[in-house]
Parts: C-alpha cells; structure tokens; sequence
C-alpha cells in the first residue's frame, strides 16, 4: 500500500514547521531505514536532510523487557499473595513469553518515544493487526482487573487480622496499569490524534479500507484522512495498459468521496522511481493533491496483458504443478509484504492445483480478503468455490475458535476448581482470568492448529494452500506455537504439583489437547515432505528487500522455501512505462540473486493484468500465463 | 471406660469405611483411572515420561476401564463388593495393663 513511504513522506513534509518530530514504526517488518535512507535503530536518531526529524523502530522484546523490568517483583508478590502458587510456580510463569504482546507494547513504547517530541507521526502494521494494536489499552485494563482480584484477597486478610487495611505499593502498580490502559484509550480517541488510512486505487483495498474505517469507529477511533496511493496519472503517449489501469481506477474510486464521507482524501501519484530518501519523500508530497472527482470513464473493453522479456522460460508451463513434492504435499503457504497480492497468488495457485486434487484455500489474515478476490462470501466453515470443483474456501474467525476454547477453558477451570473452597484463595479468578489476558494473535495460533492436527492425521489427500497475514505477523504465527506450547507446560506442571487439590480432570484434557495440537502444528510446518512456503513479492525495491529478510528468517525458522513468486510483472508500451519495465527488470534481477537457483526452489513470474484477475475463471487463466525465471 | 471404648470403636469404624469406599471407588469407579492416564498424558507432554512407558500404562489402564465396564454392563460388582459390605460392628480385645 505504501504506509511507510506515506507515512514518511507526511513526516519529511511537516519536518520543516517549528519542533520537533518523531516518525516510528510499529510493524515487525520495518522498512523506515529503506524508506528514508538512514540506519533507524530502537533509539530516536535524526534524519540527515530533515530539519527536526528523528526516526526510531519499536522493538518489541527489549520494549517489553523495559516495561516489565521495574513491574516483575511486584507482580510476582501480588501473584503469590493472592494464589496457593509458590514463589518458584509464580517465577516460572513470569519467565514466560508472552507472544503477540509486541502489539501491546507498541503503543506504550511509542508513548514512551514521544517525550520530548512536538509531533509523532506513527507507521503502523498491516491492517488487521493495527486494529489488534488498538485494542492494547483494554488489555492492560483487562490485567489490571486480574491483579485486582488477587490483590483484593490480600486486603481481606489484612484488614481482618489488623483491623484496617491501608494501600500498599501492589494497588499502585494496578492502578498504575488501570491509568496506562486509560491514557492510552484517551490518546487514541483525542482530537490531536490524527489517523490517516492509505489505500490504493483498486476494489479489493478499498474493501479492505471501508472494513477497517468501520472497526475503528466501532472502537470509537475516527480515521480522519485516507489517503490514496499509487493512482496512475494520464500517459505521456498511447498505452493501452496505462490508458485501462487509469479507467480500473477511476471506476473503483467514484464512490470513494461518498462511502468516506467527511475525511479529508489525499491523492499521491504512481511514480516510476519508488521515493527513497528524504529529497524524494518531499518531492512526492508537493505531487499529492486533493481529491477530485474522477472523470467517468468506460469500462475496460478487453483485458489488457503484460508479460515482457523478464528471463522467462518459454519451454515449461504451469510451474505450480511442478513445485518440488507435489505428490506429498500437504500444506502450501503464502507468505509476503502487505499489498504484494498474497491473496489473488494464493487463489490461483490454489484453483490450479484444484484440477488435480482436493484443495482447500484457507486464509489466516485478520483482514481476509478472499471473499474479494472470488467476489463471494466465505467464512470460517470451509465452502465449496463457484465455478472451481475440488476447491474449498474457509477464511478463519480466528476470535470464533478462541471463544470455544475460551468457553472450554473456563468451564473445565471452574470443574478443576469446585474440588477446593471457593473462597480460598483468588486462584480460580486467577485461573479463570488467566484465558483474557492471551495477547492479540493467539487466537490465529490456536486457529490454525486445528489445521496442523488434520495435516498430522495424515488423511485424504487435500492440500491446504494458506494465505497468511503480512510479513512480520506471519513470521510471528510461526514463532508462536512453541511459545504458546510452553505455557500449556506451565500450567500443566502446575497441575500435577497441584493434582491432589484440584485433581486433573477436563483441565489437564484440554492442556494435553492444546500441547498436542501444538506439537503438530510445529511438526508440520518444518517437514519439507509435506509442508512448504511460497514468497509472494512485486517487481519493486522495498518488496525485494523485506524478501530478502523473509527468507533468511524463514531459513532461520527451518521451513522449506519452495519458490518466489514475482507478481504483477511487465508494464505497457508508453515511455513511463518502459522505464518501470526496465526498473522491474532489475528487480526481478535482483530476486534471483537472493539465493543460490536449487532443486526445489522455482523463482516464478506472475504477469500484471488490467484489470486485475477476479473470480475462479479468470484467476485458472491467469496462473496459466505463470512462467518460471530461467535459472 | 465404655465412653473411650466406643469412641475407639467408632473411630476403627470410620477408618474401615473410608477403607471400604477406596476399595470401592479402586475396583468400580473409572473417574480415578482417567485422571490417572490424563496425569500420564501431561507426564508425556512435559518429557517426564517416555512414550513407551505411557503405552505401557496406558494399556493397564484401558484394560481396567474395560474391566469396570464389563463389570457395570453386567450389572455385577466387583468380586469383592464393598459397596454391599457394612461394618457393623468391631470385636476387640485388648491386652496388658489397663489404666
């Protein structure tokens, strides 16, 4: 979409006013430093070139650790003090890792960067986990709520055996919690709060758009600017690729000034260089403008292809079909930068490995769009695809699957618990309690595990394609099974110190479920017999580079890399986009660069199309013009 | 003397029931036996057991669950039935000195 080059540009424009600015990113999956040409680390640094303006990243662990740090002996106490836990029980929980809590405290990090700053301009995560990162302040409240019920036993006790109880350093850390969780909500609702949306010019982003402006209002957050991305400005001659994209747009952006009405809409320009570097990032915000109705156009008479020299293969087709282990293939996941077409990649690939055997196309970004892509509703019961035999569709209610387990959770606690007086202790609150305060994105983990015990079951012969979230959060559903297995060990040695007490009963079950599951889940996704990642990138700079750091880390997790899809590849035949053509064709350059050609591993190029393949139909034809890269 | 007597009595009782009920609840409730293979499981799951002790185990335990309910499906008790048992009364006889 191009969040961060707007989000910089929006900075390096404003960077000149009096004060001083901090532009930081939240993303797991920074690209600041490619954006602004500068080395940007976990402390603010000035920008060379931009009077005024620092830039820094949010690290989520050393974040987190600062956070923790002056808070852990106090939390330890409360925890002993309000529970039959031990002070070793009580250690080994908080030597945990909490996963996903990186975009918890990516909102007090950036409050904590912001003092001494005027003016914070804010690059966050892809869609569906910025609206994960705004639901930070009631999860704080949610731990203070927890604390409290611990902490109020130890107040019954005092006051009883001294007749009067007075606050002690554990209520001010709860409040302490209470009052962030609050500051935070306030900062996010205040008027001084400006939220700008950047979309692109086409139906699918500004679906996903309208979907995020409408959560956020539901949480009370107001996005107060969109801005769009990218539009194709009229060619310098006759380009029948030009002249289609510039009617796609105009077609997908009429109704934009009513269905966002009372934000302001900024246009930014498709430009044949990506902006680097602060002097590009201002040249690039004196081109935007405001918004203009577009002209109404015609639709596009035909489809207008691409494909171009690009070192294509002309002697082999259909690489999909040809990826290495086909035969025993089991899962194929898609993995990518946001806005890269992760989801229309994953959708062909999945309609053409559908004419040989069943599929099912699953997606795991809280964003979904694959209901966009095939122009029909899916949700999380798998359904049959029109026009696409073989083919099933789910799009996973990842807060569906952790309400079960949360009602599962509960209820066999609160079994565990009737053993033992209710009164004692804040132990079953603490337990109980315990389920809410699982951070954004164990939901999705605990989603997808039930794929992985399918895929372990070893049944039927379906291949599961998975569209998964962008970049820096599909690299965390993968780090998270084994964080998350550790606390199912956690509590699991708890309860059997414990056993003759609460007894082991549903509790143990359900925690010997989970394990498994994610014991699965970890198997399969490094089994390169039966499970293997696609990398889906765009011809351009900034997709080549966070290429580059998903492999290695990837490589890094032990997963099979089994190719690189190139999408959207090839431009018209006007001067402006020869020159794109010619800077893609250094990209594509670039990408067979990133590692050694191998067996087994297919650098693959998708070509762009206008308009862009939608539906069953056109998505089979369009994965049928896929070639392989000569190696 | 009676009063310490019979509340030596009642005590020995109380002790033989409870005695009775675990043989009882051993031989004829499968409830401890679940949690006996759910602790096994988390024992597996923690690396404090290897599979094939739990395999070992967990055989033993599914033959007594089928024993169970075999046992209730026949709607027979266990051979030795505590359940039908009552301690009614207790003989005893006391030695040495009495003080």
């Amino acid at each position: 979409m191009g969040k961060t080059t707007c989000a910089a540009m929006l900075a390096c424009a404003r960077s000149s006013r009096a004060g001083r600015a901090l532009l930081v990113s939240t993303d797991p999956a920074s690209s600041l430093s490619a954006v602004l040409r500068v080395r940007v680390g976990r402390a603010p640094r000035q920008v060379a070139g931009a009077k005024g303006l620092f830039a820094a990243n949010v690290e989520a662990a050393p974040a987190f650790a600062r956070w923790l740090a002056p808070r852990k002996a106090l939390l330890a106490r409360i925890a002993v003090r309000g529970t039959y836990l031990d002070d070793e029980d009580v250690a080994r929980l908080l030597t945990l890792s909490l996963p996903g809590i990186d975009e918890v405290v990516g909102l007090i990090e950036v409050v904590r960067l912001a003092q001494g700053f005027d003016r914070v301009f804010v690059d966050t995560a892809p869609t569906g986990h910025t609206l994960r990162l705004l639901a930070a302040p009631a999860l704080l409240g949610r731990a203070a709520a927890l604390l409290d019920g611990l902490q109020s036993h130890h107040r019954a006790v005092f006051s009883a055996l001294r007749g009067s109880y007075q606050a002690d350093a554990g209520d001010a850390l709860i409040a302490d919690l209470r009052a962030e969780g609050e500051s935070l909500a306030a900062l996010l609702r205040d008027p001084s709060t400006e939220i700008s949306w950047v979309t692109l010019p086409e139906p699918m982003a500004l679906e996903e758009t309208a979907d995020a402006v409408s959560a956020l209002a539901d949480a009370g957050i107001r996005v107060s600017r969109l801005i769009v991305n990218r539009v194709t400005a009229p060619p310098p001659g006759p380009c029948d690729w030009c002249d289609a994209r510039c009617r796609f747009e105009s077609r997908a952006l009429r109704p934009v000034a009513r269905r966002f009405r009372g934000r302001e809409i900024v246009t930014c320009p498709d430009i044949a260089r990506e902006p680097r570097g602060v002097a590009a990032l201002t040249a690039l915000a004196r081109q935007r403008t405001a918004w203009r109705e577009p002209s109404s156009r015609t639709p596009i008479a035909r489809r207008v292809t691409t494909a171009g020299g690009l070192f294509l293969r002309r002697d082999e087709d259909d690489p999909i079909v040809r990826l290495p282990n086909a035969r025993t293939m089991r899962w194929l996941l898609f993995a990518g930068k946001g806005g890269v077409g992760k989801t229309t990649c994953a959708a062909a690939t999945a309609l053409r490995l559908a004419e040989s055997r069943p599929v099912l196309l699953l997606s795991t970004d809280p964003a979904h769009s694959l209901g966009d892509v095939f122009g029909e509703r899916f949700d999380n019961t798998p359904r049959a695809a029109r026009g696409a035999a073989n083919l099933r569709v789910r799009e996973i209610d990842a807060s569906e699957e952790m309400a079960r387990l949360r009602r599962d959770y509960i209820d066999a606690v609160e079994a565990a618990f009737t053993r033992i007086a209710r009164t004692a202790g804040g132990d079953l609150a603490a337990f109980r309690d315990l389920i809410d305060l699982a951070p954004p994105g164990i939901d999705e983990v605990i989603a997808i595990a039930d794929v992985a015990a399918a895929i372990a079951d070893g049944g039927g012969d379906e291949i599961i394609v998975t569209d998964t979230a962008p970049t820096g959060h599909a690299l965390r559903l993968l780090q998270t099974p084994s964080l998350l297995r550790d606390w199912t060990r956690a509590l699991m040695a708890l309860l059997l110190k414990y056993r003759e007490i609460v007894g082991a009963g549903a509790l143990a079950a359900l925690l010997v479920r989970l394990s498994k599951q994610l014991r699965a889940l970890q198997d399969a996704l490094v089994d390169p017999a039966r499970t293997a990642f696609i990398v889906v990138t765009r011809p351009a700079a900034l997709p080549t580079d966070e290429s580059r750091a998903l492999l290695a880390a990837l490589d890094g997790l032990g997963v099979t890399v089994a190719g690189v899809v190139v999408n959207a590849a090839g431009r018209g035949s006007c001067r402006r986009c020869r020159a794109i053509a010619r800077a893609q064709t250094a990209e594509i350059a670039r990408v067979r660069r990133l590692r050694p050609a191998a067996d087994g591993y297919a650098i693959i190029v998708a070509p762009a199309e206008m308009p862009p393949p939608h539906g069953a139909a056109a998505l089979r034809a369009w994965a049928g013009r896929w070639r392989r890269v000569r190696s | 003397m009676l009063i310490i007597d019979s509340l030596i009595v009642s005590g020995v009782r109380f002790v033989l029931d409870k005695i009775a009920a675990a043989v009882d609840t051993e031989l004829n409730d499968d409830t401890v036996l679940r949690e006996r293979l759910l602790e096994a499981q988390m024992r597996v799951e923690l690396g404090e057991m290897s599979q094939a002790e739990f395999d070992e185990l967990e055989a033993d335990i599914l033959a007594r669950l089928r024993d169970i309910r075999d046992r209730q499906r026949g709607g027979e008790a266990a051979v030795v039935a505590p359940r039908d048992m009552k301690v009614t009364g207790i003989e005893a006889t006391f030695e040495g000195d009495e003080h």
